[in-house]
């Protein structure tokens, strides 16, 4: 059985600021995005490893915020980052 | 000890810098580079180019040299659990060992392994450095020298606020003599 993953395409560049969050760059479109501290870990987890709900799980253990909420906020995150193209999905074992 | 007051110090260096100011490549031909000269008795700067440094020579002056060469330092690998990572080399602390900078908030343990180009490179987490601002790694290799490993595998470091390197286009990133023979005496 596969399960569906996100990692980071190879046009999207990044870095961790002295505030622990991530500054992004879409060197094709020169567009920056500034995540805040939940999208930073979002972003840190769509590396090829985690799904969606291991990624919700650990929004979860880390900032106080509701279950529903967290599920949202994941899914809108992917959804963009899919339709910019920064991620691309791949099914693993 | 840690610094605790990290963002307190990056803040002082701060500034507002316009974009419009930031050179994204260097100017062609290269010795049309602006250069200051600065009068050492009246305190004045000149606002010169490069290729006027020998109308400020006399017979006996000592030119220093920058022949450094910049190398890609920017690994991409596997973590231990098989996530992306990507790491740069900062400062060499002995043969094998780097000071590395780590583009993730979650940073490597102690004792985790990576893998870059398929295991080419293997590098063993050692500690997070006294600053707190990335890990020492022992690199490990599979028959390349490390230095010749890095050149084939890694990238050049690019600050986000420059325009993307194009293919072919890593030169601009060196000092005009980083392979340069210089022998200069008296003159």
């Amino acid at each position: 059985m596969t399960k569906t993953v996100y990692q980071h395409t190879d046009h999207v560049d990044w870095m961790v600021g002295a505030d622990k969050t991530i500054t992004l760059k879409d060197a094709e479109a020169d567009w920056f995005f500034k995540l805040n501290p939940v999208a930073t870990l979002i972003w840190d987890l769509l590396d090829g490893t985690s799904t969606e709900d291991e990624i919700v799980n650990s929004v979860l253990e880390n900032f106080d915020i509701d279950e529903e909420t967290a599920r949202r906020d994941v899914a809108d995150f992917i959804e963009q980052a899919v339709d910019l193209n920064l991620i691309e999905t791949e099914e693993v074992l | 000890m840690k610094n605790d007051n990290s963002s307190t110090i990056t803040n002082e260096f701060f500034y507002d810098l316009p974009p419009e100011l930031i050179a994204q490549r260097p100017i062609r031909p290269r010795d049309e580079a602006h250069m200051y000269v600065l009068d050492r008795v009246t305190g004045k700067r000149i606002l010169k180019q490069v290729k006027d440094l020998s109308d400020f020579l006399d017979s006996g002056d000592t030119v220093v040299i920058n022949n450094t060469k910049v190398v890609p330092t920017v690994l991409m690998g596997k973590r231990q659990n098989g996530g992306q990572i990507t790491i740069r080399l900062v400062s060499r602390k002995s043969e094998d060992v780097w000071d590395c900078a780590v583009n993730s908030p979650r940073i490597p343990q102690k004792g985790e392994v990576l893998s870059f180009g398929d295991g080419i490179i293997e590098g063993h987490v050692l500690h997070e450095n006294q600053q707190g601002t990335g890990i020492f790694v022992s690199f490990e290799l599979h028959g390349t020298p490390l230095f010749e490993a890095i050149t084939k595998l890694g990238k050049y470091f690019h600050p986000l606020h420059l325009e993307p390197l194009k293919e072919n286009e890593s030169e601009i990133l060196q000092t005009v003599d980083h392979d340069a023979v210089i022998n200069i005496s008296g003159t």
